[in-house]
């Protein structure tokens, strides 16, 4: 069943444009990742996917609804960001509790049961009283992406989620996610992590100058892949 | 040169009540300024348009102007529009919207140097912007705003000496009338130094208390 459906994306900055025409199919419980050299247009395809930005045209489409109201539409769609933008005021547990109890009415007993919960499922049991500036950094990204589970969303966002981590705290990151992908959650996921692509997407996109020039599944993606552009860009990042 | 102790005792009543006028106007037009500043501020932040524009003048033009004339334009002018204010309450209005001017810029370059990222986490999570803003941007901002807040109000609370011009019977208005009147000039130079620093003094330690308070 389609969660989501994109059709002609077109987003300009300027004389700059980042989306040239994009069209995107996603599946319930499909695990998308794109990716592609920088400035292809990747970020700025999931930013309108929660209109973060604005297209300039085309249309998305979540469960066959058009999602004119923005709140909704986010509230249905969870995004975790490269810099984790955690707010540096509220600890790990209120970071996550502060969405439901505001915006979905949860008491402050039942918001915080959930942020544990979910604090749990990100392997953070025991950091719940920390502020984000007690956190190693994969540490935060893992309580961010607790807090946009914490809304209970039907589709999960990620933009380049781990290249501001230092090396070693990539995998912690990587590991939550696929665990994620195996319960189910429906994922686009922007990255450069071809190991994560491989082993955890259904589907893995390539984008070049705005558009998706070539799309497949890690198989064909890796082995056979399916446009010259492609081609040069896997020998580039993985040095063949 | 000595000190005359029974001059300073003879006139200090006088001018401790005259502090006490400066101490209302103040807590008063401060009262204004704390409401005034988050209307304009968020309605510079999250107005439409016109809005914005309109909000954006008028604090571009009361931060031009010295607050002797603003005061003087709301004795002088408004009583010809048929706004008829007592010079006290005229002093209220006039330090209440200068210190809102001021304060409401402080709050919005704080809201505004929190940075881009913070406003779209809270919109991507399905905050409606003004509810990121109130929510999720000013809590964080209060403590960045505090001491430049409380130094803006330690000068709104020395500007108070302006009403002196409209004959409010304020601390620089007394101690002034009373050193033409005695001759006594020290002594009463002195006692003028000593309330301004009372008064001043504490609004900086409830400042620092309310700092304290946000830190924890």
């Amino acid at each position: 069943m389609t969660l989501l459906q994109a059709r002609g994306l077109v987003k300009r900055f300027g004389s700059f444009t980042a989306l040239d025409g994009v069209d995107l199919d996603l599946q319930r419980g499909e695990r998308l990742v794109i990716c592609g050299p920088s400035g292809s247009g990747k970020s700025t395809l999931i930013r309108c996917i929660n209109r973060l930005e604005q297209p300039d045209a085309g249309t998305i489409t979540i469960e066959g609804l058009p999602m004119a109201d923005l709140q909704a539409l986010r509230r249905r769609v969870g995004m975790v960001f490269q810099q984790f933008n955690l707010f540096p005021n509220l600890t790990a547990r209120e970071n996550i509790a502060i969405a439901p109890r505001k915006l979905l009415g949860l008491s402050r007993a039942e918001a915080d049961a959930r942020a544990e919960a979910l604090l749990d499922r990100v392997q953070l049991a025991g950091h719940a009283d920390k502020l984000p500036s007690g956190l190693s950094g994969g540490q935060q990204q893992r309580v961010a992406i607790a807090r946009a589970l914490a809304m209970e969303p039907v589709l999960m966002l990620f933009d380049e989620p781990t290249s501001a981590l230092d090396p070693e705290m990539i995998r912690e990151v990587l590991d939550v996610m696929v665990e994620l992908g195996q319960g189910g959650m429906s994922m686009i996921v922007v990255t450069h992590e071809m190991g994560f692509a491989r082993r955890a997407a259904d589907r893995i996109g390539f984008m070049d100058q705005g558009r998706i020039v070539a799309m497949a599944p890690p198989a064909q993606f890796f082995d056979a892949p399916p446009h010259p552009r492609l081609v040069r860009f896997l020998d580039n990042i993985l040095g063949h | 040169m000595s000190f005359d102790w029974a001059a300073f005792f003879e006139y200090l009543p006088r001018l401790v009540a005259a502090a006490g006028v400066t101490l209302q106007i103040s807590v008063l037009s401060l009262g204004l300024a704390c409401l005034g500043a988050p209307v304009l501020a968020l309605a510079r932040l999250l107005g439409p348009a016109p809005l914005r524009a309109l909000t954006q003048a008028f604090i571009e033009v009361i931060r031009g102007l010295p607050p002797l004339v603003v005061i003087a334009f709301c004795y002088f002018a408004l009583p010809k529009i048929g706004v008829v204010l007592s010079g006290f309450w005229c002093g209220v209005l006039a330090l209440g919207v200068v210190g809102a001017v001021y304060a409401a810029e402080i709050m919005r370059a704080a809201i505004e140097s929190l940075g881009k990222g913070q406003l779209e986490a809270a919109l991507a999570l399905g905050f409606a912007r003004w509810r990121a803003v109130l929510e999720i941007l000013t809590p964080q901002a209060l403590r960045r705003i505090l001491p430049p807040l409380t130094n803006e109000f330690a000068n709104l609370i020395k500007a108070s000496s302006l009403l002196s011009v409209i004959s409010v019977h304020e601390i620089s208005q007394v101690g002034q009338s009373l050193i033409f009147e005695t001759f006594v000039v020290i002594e009463i130079l002195v006692q003028m130094a000593v309330l301004y620093l009372i008064i001043i003094g504490g609004v900086s330690i409830l400042s620092r208390r309310m700092e304290r308070g946000l830190a924890a």
